[in-house]
């Protein structure tokens, strides 16, 4: 089949197959485990880039500083606390739920007051089971006495001046349990309370106390299948499934914040039960709806697709020697005055911080429910961002403490920088990202901010370097053509002359090649593979007739078609290219090239016996191959001019693309129908039955590779058993 | 056909032969157990003294089963159960932990469980106790279960001992014993009231930690367990969510304001737990104690699901001894303990005294390898992170900044650059660094310019085989009957790495070709004129191996076999330097780096205390955690003064982005050029005090206030170190925020 250089042909691609199968298998990197880390836990943030975003060490951004631990300071140790705050003067006040109390701190630790069993219109209020606790600017203290169904508001001496109960209302459904979990009050005295256990939202109240209203429930997200899936029951309801109906209903609110432009931050827990979930943190407009929106990318979208915690679940052992998997769970969030959001993840103990475009700052803290170590955790239920000295507080509820973590160096640095940049201040940002850089080159925010710096400073060459690193996109391709701009500008002459020269030269040689009748191809099978593009229907009929046209040749087609594909997506230009050299997996690349195009052949060829297809499967591989050429071309065109053109003019590339897909269409079905003698429709009806039957036998082939699978799993666990025996 | 029946059928056959026998071959000699014999119980030494030294006395309390210790300097008492001579008002006299010399932990069905002595052995009267050489033997007869356990309990030299030899625990039923808490009340101490800083335990995690002994109210026992030396590396882990730092060296301590206790692992502390607990509101006592694990246990995953599972004892087991000491007043304190566990080493382990430290260690890398693709197919290609010209060209300023007062370490050099797949680098140092010349040239001028510089050879861990060792002769076997992995592991959610997220999987050397590794190591340095080594991670890591036929069970035996290799390549006439050292590597190396500062910051500490510096400081030329490892360069420095240890950074010539990949190191703070200006700085600001402590001695450490530390080295020279951020008032006079103050 493959003629005199058929063997040789077969070995090379074979061991071609066999190598690219065994280097499939690469290795990655290790480091040894150090004896005496520094840090009780991991600071890192993520490095985005095209096989997607992958967490990269980092210099912390907050260190540990300090546990309050009531049990030093003389009034017994907290017993399950759940949420903390810090007022305008400085005082901290936590939750400290089992004991029914909120200990009230001075800024230095000491102990200021302890407020329990208050007092009020004669009945004494006992909090146990107090879940939230909140501040407002009046010093008046907001306590969600959760199992009593009411907010106390109080000021520090313990004096109460009003309860918040579940207003009567109709809007309320009757079946409503109102367990208050967390509190803030806006600047305009109005109270958002969120009911644990409600989906409803946040209910509000004014400041005498009466029922606005609610506020910002998370929307339930519907798929097609879900709504196909009613439309059916809809259109075909019997009893069994209406009692088997179950509602689906939004996820309630875990945490409530307030900025100091009065928008309403909210954390949802676990937003879904698979492996990875979205839209944890919210920021809501005066009316309700999330206008959060994700500008880490060129497309901004909305944020209620973007998922704020590292995304993978977490191994967690369930007591006996198995392990289980939890999905992340953003339990808290806070935010502080330049806008930056701090989301609380209870499952893994890390603490995220996000600017208002959902950039990731970076993550520090953990203990993946097992911590021990200070600023880890077991259970860490809230956070909340001190404004005074802009430390963090996260309560532990297992483990009864309060973490107090401090900003460092780095940390500042950063922020300071990266508002900058999320202002336009590009220049004021410069000395701030280059001190980041020095401290630890492996921010990826630095290089997008630098990337920025240098545009605007106009050194574009240097802003296309750390536009690369940044992985923006956007900055890359706009610095880049003022790079090509002043290429051409600085060239025009020469090249204008290189290219008249060429021109020149091509025209010049066409007259004389026509004159003296050279002929440029003399070999009659590469002439008749050239003028399969200019004369499909003669060539198409000579392979047929005549049993012209190359097996050699035609599989010379697919080699380059496969070396075009490989280099077009290695070396597309940065611009448009989310090409991941690591997770490239040659494998399906032959798969999806050669493999298919082979798989073709074989399998129009016979289908086309059904038909009655005159064409040889030796005809019908030729024509295919041929009709490669222009799709080579194209790969060609791309890989070199991607380099060349901005993503604003990729409508030539576009174009090029559109033309040589035409053109091999046309190759392709004008080669079919001269091989196999067919007309349109029937080439159309064979074409569509050959994809099938390359669905069926990859199929086949995927279940034989399955059971092959299984086998050599169930070899090798029985070789373990015996062996353990 | 009949011919083809007759292959499937010898086929067949040979497959069930085979499965038959795989499981038999070269059995590691096991020994006969001790059978459990009850009829023992009424062997009983009568009441009274038992032994008797200059130092201490030992009784026996054949009503109560105790063992008491008396120290004869001021009369204080230690012993088994402290209720009976504590005299303290304790309405948990009758609590079975305070009761009970040990608690056995042990399984059936694969599954854990736990007895105390007073539940079980003391109540039912089953404890056979006979006179030894110095002591008393005590047998804790377990009728229910049918196991006893030995422990012997002696004078020797100035300490009293107790030893527990897992070869004469005798069992006779389905039961197995797997550890032994062992008299967790002997080191222990009364707790105070809440506040109180008079009476602490002390523990050697890491640089060194205290925990008081302070009541703070109901249910707020602080609890802190850790392995000697680190856990078992064998043992295939899903996750690694502690940065925790290993206790560093075997000895703990109790102290009040009158006296104080101290213990040594003399022997065994591979395979032993350390375990603290303060304030205990149950017991009334804070209390140190070692658990002996006599069988070692992991975790398979057998006939679906994850089991525990445990490996029969056999010859490799020594018994394991814990010797007490008891402190008077005035040597009850960590400073004293410390120091006398420097006298320990001294005499019993060959501490003795080699260079001063230099003001600077940098720590230089190789080259790494990049992911790259050759028309499709995945390759490797190397980048070079520090080639032999930047080296020195680097090594040349650092002397200039330093006076020449300098060390070098040179990292991942070798074949696979730092991600190192072949053992020892695959003996080959050139490449994308430099070609041979390079090295010569390299060697050459760190000699003239009289830098040690030690080359760094990883030989505890291999991927491809070299030198002779590959994985299917020379990987260590884990419990599972499977090769030791060495992971990697996320820096997000602390899982695996696995190998299709660009993981790697490494194989743990063969314990018993650790030796051979060393000489060929040896061999090809000393070929290199390389003088100066190191052996990666071996200074710091503990594996067990169960190969048939060379067994080390619970990391068995891994301090005196390291101790071994590092002496080995010292007498070669190599000079060896030890990376994150625990004490056995740091005895047998001439330098230490990576020396600890912090201890693994659990919470239930509440004093950082550097314990290890008071050790080796002034013995071994020592440096510390580089610098641009640590949140706050200033604190890591500050920290270094206050111990007078070298300072340490770790550096890269240029900077690649492909580096942030990787999940445990960030290469991206290592830049030299980012780094010398404040190496400059703190070597102008401290170097001339560092110089003068250079091989001194820390006499006293005191905890003036919360972040501000008083040193004093043999020397007379003192350090005030302020960690806070305030300004702080002192006898030497004020010193400022993050600054110190010299005398």
């Amino acid at each position: 089949m493959f003629g005199k250089y058929g063997k040789t042909a077969s070995k090379v691609l074979v061991l071609f197959l066999l190598a690219t199968i065994v280097a499939t298998m690469f290795c990655g990197a290790v480091s040894a485990e150090e004896a005496f880390p520094t840090e009780p836990y991991d600071s890192y943030s993520y490095w985005a880039g095209p096989g997607g975003s992958r967490p990269t060490s980092s210099t912390a951004f907050y260190e540990y500083k300090s546990i309050i631990d009531t049990g030093k300071l003389g009034i017994g140790p907290l017993k399950n606390p759940q949420d903390v705050f810090v007022d305008n003067r400085g005082y901290i006040y936590i939750a400290d739920t089992d004991n029914g109390r909120i200990v009230v701190l001075n800024s230095d630790g000491t102990l200021k007051t302890v407020l329990k069993d208050l007092k009020y219109n004669g009945e004494t209020l006992n909090f146990k089971g107090v879940l939230g606790v909140f501040v407002y600017k009046n010093g008046n203290i907001y306590i969600c006495d959760t199992d009593n169904a009411r907010v106390i508001i109080c000021d520090l001496s313990g004096k109460v001046s009003l309860v918040l109960k579940l207003p009567p209302a109709d809007v309320i459904p009757e079946d409503f349990t109102y367990r208050p979990s967390k509190v803030v009050v806006d600047d305009d005295g109005i109270t958002y309370v969120v009911s644990d256990g409600s989906y409803y939202g946040a209910i509000m109240y004014n400041l005498k106390g009466e029922f606005q209203g609610f506020y910002g429930s998370n929307s339930v997200e519907g798929t097609l299948l879900t709504a196909l899936g009613k439309l059916w029951d809809l259109m075909f309801p019997n009893t069994t499934k209406k009692s088997a109906q179950q509602k689906q209903l939004p996820f309630q609110f875990s945490d409530i914040t307030i900025d100091n432009d009065n928008f309403i931050y909210t954390a949802t827990g676990v937003t879904d039960t698979a492996e990875s979930s979205e839209g944890q943190l919210k920021k809501l407009s005066p009316g309700g709806t999330s206008i959060l929106k994700n500008k880490t990318r060129k497309n901004v979208t909305s944020a209620d697709t973007y998922d704020f915690t590292d995304g993978l679940s977490v191994r967690v052992a369930n007591g006996t020697n198995n392990y289980g998997t939890r999905v992340s769970d953003m339990r808290s969030v806070d935010v502080d005055e330049d806008g930056y959001i701090y989301g609380l993840c209870n499952t893994s103990g890390h603490i995220f911080i996000y600017d208002q475009d959902c950039n990731q700052i970076g993550v520090f803290g953990g203990g993946v429910s097992y911590g021990t170590q200070k600023g880890t955790f077991i259970s860490p239920y809230a956070i909340h961002y001190n404004r005074l000295n802009n430390d963090i507080l996260v309560v532990d509820k297992n483990a009864s403490n309060v973490t107090i973590y401090k900003q460092t160096e780095y940390g500042a640095l950063i922020k300071k920088a990266q508002k900058f940049t999320s202002a336009g201040a590009y220049e004021e940002s410069k000395p701030y990202w280059e001190q980041v850089l020095k401290i630890d080159k492996n921010c990826q925010l630095a290089y997008s901010g630098m990337a920025k710096v240098c545009y605007m400073e106009k050194n574009y060459k240097q802003a296309m370097e750390y536009a690369k690193k940044g992985f923006d996109q956007e900055t890359y391709a706009n610095a880049f053509s003022f790079v090509r701009n002043e290429y051409l500008s600085d060239n025009f002459i020469w090249l204008a002359v290189i290219l008249v020269l060429v021109v020149g030269a091509i025209v010049a040689f066409g007259i004389y090649k026509k004159k003296k009748n050279i002929v440029l191809i003399k070999n009659e099978e590469v002439k008749l593979m050239f003028s399969s593009i200019t004369h499909p229907f003669e060539t198409g009929n000579k392979i047929r007739y005549f049993n012209k046209g190359s097996v050699t040749l035609a599989t010379i087609l697919l080699v380059l078609y496969y070396i075009a594909t490989v280099t077009n997506d290695m070396y597309q230009g940065f611009m448009h290219n989310l090409f991941n050299k690591s997770d490239y997996n040659s494998l399906m690349t032959i798969l999806s090239s050669v493999g298919l195009i082979a798989l073709f052949s074989l399998c129009n060829w016979g289908m086309s016996t059904l038909f009655e297809g005159k064409g040889t499967l030796k005809q019908v591989y030729i024509v295919t191959c041929y009709s490669l050429i222009p799709q080579i071309f194209n790969l060609v065109f791309q890989t070199i001019f991607t380099n060349v053109f901005t993503p604003e003019e990729n409508l030539i590339l576009s174009a090029v693309s559109v033309v040589c897909m035409a053109l091999t269409i046309i190759m392709f079905c004008i080669g079919m129908i001269c091989v196999h003698e067919f007309g349109l429709f029937k080439l159309i009806l064979m074409v569509l039955v050959s994809f099938l039957a390359m669905l069926v036998v990859i199929f086949v082939a995927f279940m034989v590779f399955i059971l092959i699978n299984q086998m050599v799993s169930f070899i090798y666990t029985l070789y373990q058993e015996l062996k353990f025996r | 056909m009949k011919s083809l029946k007759r292959i499937i059928s010898i086929a067949c056959s040979l497959c069930i032969l085979a499965g038959v026998f795989c499981s038999c071959g070269k059995k590691e000699k096991s020994f006969k157990q001790p059978v459990y014999d009850k009829s023992k119980y009424s062997v009983q030494e009568e009441s009274g003294v038992v032994a008797e030294n200059e130092n201490y006395k030992i009784s026996w309390n054949n009503e109560r089963f105790s063992v008491i210790f008396t120290n004869k300097k001021d009369g204080t008492v230690y012993g088994t159960n402290p209720n009976d001579y504590a005299k303290l008002n304790n309405t948990n006299a009758t609590a079975d932990f305070n009761n009970s010399p040990l608690t056995v932990q042990y399984t059936i069905n694969s599954l854990p469980y736990e007895t105390m002595a007073a539940a079980s052995s003391l109540s039912q009267q089953a404890v056979a106790s006979e006179k030894i050489e110095n002591g008393i033997k005590v047998t804790y007869y377990f009728p229910e279960f049918k196991f006893a356990v030995p422990v012997k309990y002696y004078l020797e030299g100035d300490a009293f001992k107790i030893s527990v030899d897992p070869k004469e625990v005798s069992e006779g039923g389905d039961y197995k014993v797997v550890s032994v808490k062992l008299n967790p009340l002997v080191c222990s101490t009364a707790n105070t009231k809440n506040g109180s800083k008079d009476s602490y335990l002390v523990v050697p995690s890491g640089s060194g930690a205290l925990m008081y002994a302070d009541y703070r109210g109901e249910d707020t026992t602080r609890r802190y367990t850790a392995e000697v030396y680190g856990e078992d590396f064998s043992i295939d882990r899903y996750q690694d969510y502690e940065n925790d730092a290993k206790i560093s060296m075997p000895f703990f301590g109790a102290r009040n304001s009158k006296s104080g206790i101290m213990g040594i692992i003399e022997n065994g502390a591979d395979s032993c737990t350390l375990t603290a607990e303060a304030g205990d509101s149950s017991l009334g006592y804070s209390y140190i104690y070692p658990t002996l694990h006599l069988r070692s246990e992991g975790v398979a995953f057998l006939s679906g699901t994850w089991r525990n599972k445990y490996e029969d004892k056999t010859n490799n087991v020594e018994p394991i001894v814990v010797s007490y000491y008891g402190l008077t007043s005035g040597e009850n304190n960590y400073v004293s303990m410390a120091k006398k566990y420097q006298q320990y080493l001294i005499k019993n382990k060959g501490l003795t005294k080699t260079s001063a430290n230099k003001l600077l260690n940098a720590k230089l890398y190789g080259y790494f390898m990049e992911d790259d693709l050759f028309l499709g197919i995945p390759t490797k290609k190397a980048v070079s992170m520090t080639t032999y010209k930047q080296a020195e060209s680097i090594l040349k300023e650092l002397k200039n900044i330093t006076g020449g007062s300098l060390s070098a370490v040179m990292d991942g050099y070798g074949s696979g650059g730092i991600d190192g797949t072949q053992i020892a680098g695959g003996f080959k140092l050139t490449g994308v660094v430099g070609s041979g010349k390079d090295l010569k040239n390299f060697i050459s001028f760190t000699d003239s310019a009289n830098i040690n510089t030690y080359f760094n050879f990883n030989i505890s861990t291999f991927k491809k085989s070299a030198g002779g060792i590959s994985k299917g002769k020379n990987a260590a076997i884990n419990i599972n009957g499977t090769a030791a992995i060495a992971r990697e592991f996320w820096k997000s959610s602390k899982n695996r790495l696995e190998e299709d997220d660009g993981g790697t999987i490494k194989y743990y050397l063969k314990r018993k070709d650790l030796s051979l590794a060393t000489e060929k190591v040896i061999e090809y340095a000393k070929k290199e004129g390389i003088k100066n080594i190191a052996f990666g991670d071996l200074a710091h890591i503990k594996y067990s191996d169960y190969t048939a036929g060379a067994k080390y069970p619970s990391a068995y035996k891994m301090s005196s076999d390291i101790s071994d290799i590092l002496k080995k390549a010292k007498d070669s006439g190599m000079s060896v330097m030890a990376e994150g050292p625990f004490d056995y590597s740091a005895i047998n190396s001439n330098t230490l780096t990576g020396t600890p500062l912090y201890s693994t910051q659990d919470r239930s500490f509440d004093e950082e205390v550097p314990l290890y510096a008071l050790v080796f400081q002034g013995y071994k030329e020592s440096y510390s955690t580089p610098i641009n490892t640590s949140t706050t360069r200033r604190k890591v420095f500050l920290k270094s003064m206050a111990i007078g240890s070298g300072l340490s950074v770790n550096l890269i010539g240029e900077y690649n982005t492909e580096l942030r990949k990787k999940q445990s190191v960030n290469f991206g703070a290592y830049l030299y050029d980012d780094n010398k200006g404040y190496i400059e700085t703190f070597i102008n600001e401290g170097g001339e005090f560092l110089k003068s402590v250079a091989n001194a001695e820390i006499k006293n450490y005191t905890i003036l206030s919360k972040d501000v530390t008083k040193t004093e080295f043999s020397n007379g020279k003192v350090i005030i170190v302020n960690l806070s951020d305030k300004a702080v008032k002192t006898e030497m006079g004020t010193v400022e925020a993050q600054n110190f103050i010299t005398k």
